[in-house]
């Protein structure tokens, strides 16, 4: 299982008990030294005992109590050298070779003895190594084996410990859990240990970027199936109509209609797009140094067509380049729907101009047309989505206005609308900051 | 049959009118709520399609007060608002329909015949009078089950006078029923469509009441 906190259990009861094996096998190997000197001890002191006693035709009584005990076996020769007495009878170990301790080897077995000679007798005790090394190794376990009992509380309280510490976590899950992409609530940022908190951050920011592109798009379905209901009705009544036209004049009529008709609904669609992308949810596009006067004049040129079809005099006038570092689409979208407003709404043999400036902070379009203007009083409606001045054309939708203000809006900018020469006409001023930089998200500063 | 459109979009205005007049309707088309106002004050019209979001005076507004006035002319919402708590308010304000953009002409036009049929107490569909069966969906007129050619305003001379048959119908009541606002009548056109009617129908179909106008009675 991978959790985090089986893995950390594991990895604690695992360092535990090899600290344990470590301390066990360093107690035994002290212990040995201390019951090695100890038992030493004793034989000498076996053997000193013997040595005061006078006759082995007895068993002496201080030897039966150290056979019992600790196999311990006693041999003794006279001045001869024969072998008066010997505690295990059947099995007598070889004499050492010279006095004192002594390592042997005995029927595979390693004993320890002691040789003291003393008025022509010699006596030697032995002693097989086995207890001196069960006693270390009961030693090593005394030590250890409280370590063991230890461990079930030691497991249960790192359990414990473990899940106090990752609790912030689990918490932050259930936040997510309740999550869903209609309600991207964000995650609380208070109480969190360090090491979660920037975690909760990115999600949270995550979550920001996701909901507003998700409140676009449902506005933009929702916007769009609304608002093409209109055009689409039409279209299909035009078509009604071409189906019915009886003479070929009605049908070159019907034909007239249907196009006007599709033409508004794709227009339709354009515009409702160039709006989701400025709008001020729309996540920004990388910015480019963008040449105003030469953007200007392509719009132009593309439109020069529909003005002269209208009998409309468009042009265009710069004094030297004028650029500043924004987003591309939106300061064509803004220049073109300005200019697009002003040959609609000006009547046959009308002007309009566009001239593209600077000043030392600024950039300035100005387009100004000779058409009936906008009263002071509706200035500000007519920049509202969706809103249309009554008499206005079939051909608009209402956004152009607004797809201008919040292009103006995602560079800083601020918008003027007022009369052109003579107090005729609507004369639209917009400023650019030259140095986006600083105000780039300097908004409502060019709310209108 | 005259009806009123009450609708602000000028090309979705046209492309109605149109629609309707080429199935032979008469269709005033106002394009705010002051101008529909006027219009529901000056004459009693079949049927009235209303688009609610209106500038001047709001759609619902009007409908509020032209049931208050306890008129009971029929009336078809137009509107783009197909949430059911608008199809509520508005056939609770008393419309009789509610017809959601985008509507296809076929329903818009059975949805007027159908009202008209309501008004009128008829439940099917056909007209009968006599040897005649009138199909007001597709304009055809049969007479002892043959097809008879009418032209449209022959059609819907024939049809306002079979409404009511044994009743007088004045040739002013004709003219205003058949033509909009901006259809030039000419003095005697009635006279010349209940001419070729009669050139199609039998002579005795439809006896003029002299000094006052036209009524169809059953052949003796
Ligand atoms: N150059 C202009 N001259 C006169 N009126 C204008 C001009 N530009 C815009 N308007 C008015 O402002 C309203 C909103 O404009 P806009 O948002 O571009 O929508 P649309 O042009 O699609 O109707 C228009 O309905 C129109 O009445
Ligand atoms: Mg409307």
């Amino acid at each position: 299982m991978n959790s985090i906190s089986r893995r950390l259990l594991a990895l604690l009861l695992g360092a535990l008990t090899v600290a344990a094996l470590l301390a066990g096998a360093s107690t035994y190997l002290k212990a040995r030294v201390e019951v090695n000197e100890l038992f030493d001890y004793q034989l000498l002191q076996m053997a000193l005992s013997l040595r005061d006693q006078k006759s082995f035709e007895q068993r002496p009584t201080a030897a039966s109590d150290y056979e019992k005990e600790d196999d311990v076996t006693i041999q003794v020769w006279n001045s001869a050298g024969a072998l008066i007495y010997v505690s295990i009878h059947d099995a007598p170990l070889p004499r050492a070779t010279h006095a004192g301790l002594q390592t042997v080897i005995f029927r595979n077995a390693e004993w320890r003895t002691f040789l003291l000679t003393d008025q022509g007798r010699t006596i030697q005790v032995s002693q097989p190594f086995k207890p001196r090394q069960e006693m270390s190794f009961i030693f090593a376990l005394r030590t250890i084996m409280p370590l063991f009992f230890i461990f079930p509380a030691l497991a249960l309280t790192i359990w414990f410990a473990v899940r106090y510490t990752l609790k912030p976590l689990t918490k932050v899950a259930d936040g997510v859990t309740r999550l869903s992409p209609s309600s991207l609530e964000p995650l609380p940022e208070t109480n969190l240990p360090a090491e979660i908190l920037p975690l909760v951050q990115r999600l949270n920011f995550l979550f920001e970027q996701l909901s507003r592109a998700f409140d676009i798009q449902k506005r933009f379905v929702a916007d769009a199936a609304h608002e093409l209901r209109t055009p689409l009705t039409a279209v299909k009544l035009q078509v009604r109509i071409l189906e019915r036209s009886a003479s070929e004049d009605e049908r070159i009529e019907a034909l007239e209609r249907l196009r006007l008709g599709v033409d508004r609904a794709a227009r339709l669609v354009g515009q409702l797009l160039a709006l989701a992308r400025v709008e001020p949810e729309a996540p920004p596009v990388p910015l480019m140094e963008v040449s105003l006067n030469r953007l200007a004049e392509e719009i132009i040129v593309e439109q020069t067509r529909i003005a002269a079809e209208k009998g409309i005099n468009l042009g265009t006038s710069a004094d030297g380049p004028v650029s500043v570092v924004g987003e591309p689409d939106a300061l064509r979208a803004m220049i073109s729907n300005l200019v697009d407003n002003a040959i609609r709404y000006t009547l046959p043999g009308g002007t309009v101009d566009v001239t593209v400036r600077q000043n030392e902070l600024a950039a300035i379009i100005d387009v100004a047309d000779t058409g009936p203007g906008i009263p002071p009083e509706e200035r500000v409606r007519v920049f509202d989505r969706f809103y249309r001045r009554q008499g206005s054309d079939a051909a608009g939708c209402g956004l152009g206005l607004a797809i201008v203000k919040y292009a103006v809006k995602r560079h800083g900018g601020t918008i003027m609308l007022g009369e052109a020469a003579e107090g005729k006409g609507l004369r639209v001023i917009i400023e650019i900051p030259l140095h986006p930089f600083n105000s780039r998200h300097a908004q409502g500063q060019g709310s209108p | 049959m005259r009806l009123l459109l009450v609708e602000d979009d000028p090309m979705l205005g046209d492309s109605v009118q149109c629609v309707l007049q080429q199935e032979s309707f008469a269709v005033d088309w106002a394009r705010d709520g002051e101008e529909a106002e006027l219009a529901l004050n000056a004459f009693l019209y079949d049927c009235v399609l209303l688009d609610l979001g209106l500038p001047g005076k709001n759609g619902l507004d009007l409908l509020h007060d032209l049931r208050k006035r306890k008129s009971s002319m029929p009336v078809i919402i137009l509107t783009a608002r197909d949430a059911v708590s608008d199809r509520v308010a508005g056939l609770d304000s008393g419309a009789d329909d509610y017809l959601v953009k985008p509507f296809d002409p076929d329903e818009l036009t059975a949805r007027i015949r159908a009202l008209l049929r309501r008004r009128d107490g008829r439940v099917e569909p056909l007209i009968t009078f006599g040897t005649l069966t009138l199909n007001p969906a597709t304009h055809e007129l049969y007479c002892q089950g043959r097809p008879i050619r009418l032209s449209l305003r022959e059609f819907s001379l024939i049809s306002l006078l079979l409404e009511r048959p044994g009743a007088t119908v004045s040739r002013e009541q004709l003219e205003e029923r058949l033509y909009g606002w901006n259809e030039e009548v000419e003095s005697n056109a009635i006279g010349v469509h209940i001419h070729n009617l009669r050139k199609k129908l039998g002579h005795d179909l439809i006896r003029t009441v002299r000094g006052v106008g036209y009524m169809v009675i059953e052949n003796p």
